[in-house]
């Protein structure tokens, strides 16, 4: 914290300097939900313990200015923290750019739900290997030519059933007096549509010569 | 049994009737140069392009011809229709060429390009279609003197309509290769082509239906299941922009793809159509019913299916475009209600019920069998990506029971002879559960087939 605000604050501004302190020191303890509430209840920490604490605390107005500025102050001190962790570690600090931004983004995010993850342990990838994988069917149908026919002949089947209609038709000359008959035409047909009718009328005008009469029964 | 009789003096002269002409000498000139043209296509692009083309692509090319020379003759408006949209579409390439090949920012330069022959402006076009043709279908079924004409025009609008899908979608199909080779796909990959392929397929089954039968006043009622697709396709455009080119999955790269879902789609529009048909013959029959109560549920099955798309929306009210299904809710409420208003007009200009009953019939006939082809192809595409035949994915469970569904539709009609009011519900229930499979699978449940997610 220390670290953050010598960073931040100009040498000669003792007072900025201490005011930017006590700011980190309560954003940091806002973050890590070390303040307890009024009631005395400890509160959860993380950014929503910040968002809480802004909405409690300052005007609407400037809500979201304020909030900008504690969350770039909290930012800071943690990115200080981490630096100082590596070189108490002895490794290398971090070098500003995108790719630390991105961590530290990363970083703080989780940092804020961890102290929501309801399970006292959490787990953490050490290694992984990434192993391509193929799945492949392999379907024999011995019976495919048959199954072929079938569908020809099912397709055929519908089609006989429902356009091939079998006709019969009867003429019964009857004598009538000297040289003279009486012809009686009927026709039968499995599939009674409006054709067959039709059909019925035309052959009776061109065999026998007369429209047809009498009913049409099944 | 049918039965005619006469009475005649014998003669001993023989004469040769011929009963049915043969089907090559009932062609005409036109037929025959349309085949020519065709043919004369095939030709051209084996020719220039058979380099770049494989085994498959070649067989499949030659065995188009006949296949469409086929269904042109069968029904002769598509061979103008084939025509237009060829031309169109050609002429749309040649627009997009810039001065090193195909060059998509032209769509927004040349004036053609821009305003019509762009896969966007086309299907915008198609939209705004459809939805005339289905005001014009309604004026003219309530209007008491100039009926006929109005409908006539619902008709050619229609037709209209459909030539701009088919063109939107082949230039669509042509920009995609433009964006990057590989990108490159038949657009009949996600939830929004396969709504344009939607809405013209069940258009073109109605018209046959409508030349076929003679009868026009129908077309109000198919093409508002038309037009609730085009709006629903709208909503999607604007607020998902689904209508930007996107590559396929790797799941989907594959020439079974191109088969399995037309196939799927001529079995869901005649299915809707069927509906719609049987939506009909309840207004006819229920046209004296007074008692509100027993026409409640035809109102509420009639809502639910104009607005299918939101009932099976997770929190359709909430976020982007509540307003829109809002909006969407209440037309399609109101135009329920002003339906079932006006039974009584709506159902004297309705042909007779034999030919509503038959119409139905046909259209389940046709969607059966390309669903069970449907079925079939996905089952062998599975087997090829997925390594099995059926896997009870979500989509295929619900395709199934769509399928059985109208097995038992077909088998108790075929066998027991049911006709009538029984299976004028059935067919429109039949709606639900099939939108529910085109539609609700993709949005509540996950699984092999998640492409199309809303």
């Amino acid at each position: 914290m220390k670290r953050y605000v010598a960073m931040a604050v100009d040498a000669s501004r003792p007072d900025l300097a201490q005011q930017l302190a006590q700011s980190a020191g309560r954003a940091l303890a806002l973050f890590a939900g070390a303040l307890s509430d009024k009631d005395g209840h400890p509160r959860t920490g993380g950014l929503q313990a910040i968002s809480d604490f802004m909405e409690a605390n300052v005007p609407e107005a400037e809500r979201a200015r304020a909030g900008e500025v504690l969350v770039r102050i909290l930012n800071g001190t943690l990115f200080e923290l981490a630096q100082l962790t590596r070189e108490r570690a002895g490794q290398p600090p971090l070098q500003q750019g995108d790719k630390t931004q991105a961590f530290m983004t990363q970083a703080v995010l989780s940092l804020s739900d961890a102290q929501r993850y309801p399970a006292p342990v959490a787990f953490e990838l050490k290694d992984f290997h990434q192993v391509q994988a193929s799945v492949f069917q392999v379907a024999r149908a011995t019976g495919k030519n048959v199954v072929y026919l079938g569908c020809a002949l099912l397709i055929l089947g519908v089609f006989a059933m429902l356009y091939v209609r079998d006709r019969r038709l009867w003429i019964w000359l009857a004598p009538q007096g000297a040289g003279a008959s009486h012809a009686s035409m009927a026709l039968s047909t499995n599939r009674r549509t409006l054709d067959g009718d039709r059909e019925f009328g035309e052959l009776a005008r061109k065999l026998i010569g007369t429209e047809p009469h009498g009913g049409t029964t099944t | 049994m049918n039965t005619a009789t006469t009475t005649t003096t014998t003669t001993t002269t023989t004469t040769t009737i011929t009963l049915n002409e043969g089907f090559f000498a009932r062609r005409s000139l036109f037929d025959w140069l349309f085949a020519a043209l065709v043919a004369a296509g095939a030709i051209y692009v084996l020719q220039r392009y058979g380099s770049a083309m494989d085994g498959y692509d070649k067989g499949v090319l030659i065995g188009a011809v006949p296949c469409a020379i086929w269904l042109c003759w069968f029904w002769r408006p598509l061979r103008v229709l084939a025509l237009v949209v060829a031309a169109c579409s050609l002429l749309a390439i040649q627009l997009y060429q810039g001065g090193a090949g195909g060059d998509l920012s032209r769509a927004d330069t040349v004036f053609l390009l821009k305003f019509f022959l762009s896969s966007q402006s086309a299907i915008l076009w198609m939209s705004l279609l459809f939805f005339m043709s289905t005001v014009f279908y309604w004026i003219g079924l309530f209007s008491r003197g100039e009926g006929q004409a109005l409908m006539r025009i619902g008709s050619g609008v229609a037709w209209v309509a459909i030539a701009m899908a088919l063109i939107g979608t082949m230039v669509r199909w042509y920009e995609s290769y433009q964006i990057a080779p590989d990108i490159g796909h038949i657009p009949v990959s996600n939830l929004y082509e396969v709504f344009v392929l939607f809405c013209w397929m069940t258009a073109a089954f109605y018209l046959y239906y409508e030349a076929q039968y003679k009868t026009r006043a129908l077309g109000g009622f198919v093409m508002l299941v038309v037009s609730a697709a085009v709006g629903f396709l709208l909503w999607y455009t604007v607020v998902r922009e689904a209508h930007e080119i996107q590559p396929l999955v790797p799941a989907l790269k594959s020439w079974w793809m191109k088969l399995h879902v037309p196939a799927n789609f001529i079995g869901y529009g005649t299915f809707a159509l069927s509906a719609m048909v049987a939506f009909a013959y309840l207004i006819k029959q229920q046209a004296g019913e007074t008692r509100w109560w027993k026409l409640t549920p035809l109102w509420l099955l009639g809502v639910v299916l104009c607005f299918e798309p939101i009932v099976f929306r997770q929190g359709g009210a909430d976020g982007s475009g509540g307003a829109y299904w809002m909006v969407y809710f209440g037309i399609s409420a109101l135009i329920v209600g002003g339906i079932l208003l006006g039974r009584r007009h709506i159902a004297a200009r309705l042909p007779a019920f034999e030919v509503l009953d038959d119409m139905m019939y046909k259209a389940i006939a046709v969607g059966f069998a390309f669903f069970t082809i449907a079925t079939v192809l996905g089952a062998l595409w599975a087997a090829e990506a997925w390594g099995g035949y059926w896997s009870w994915d979500p989509k295929e469970t619900w395709a199934l029971i769509v399928w059985l569904n109208y097995a038992a539709w077909l088998h108790m009609r075929l066998m027991k002879g049911l006709r009538g009011t029984v299976s004028a519900w059935w067919a429109l229930v039949g709606l639900a559960v099939t939108s529910f499979a085109f539609l609700g699978v993709n949005m509540f449940l996950s699984g092999l087939h998640s492409y199309g997610t809303l």
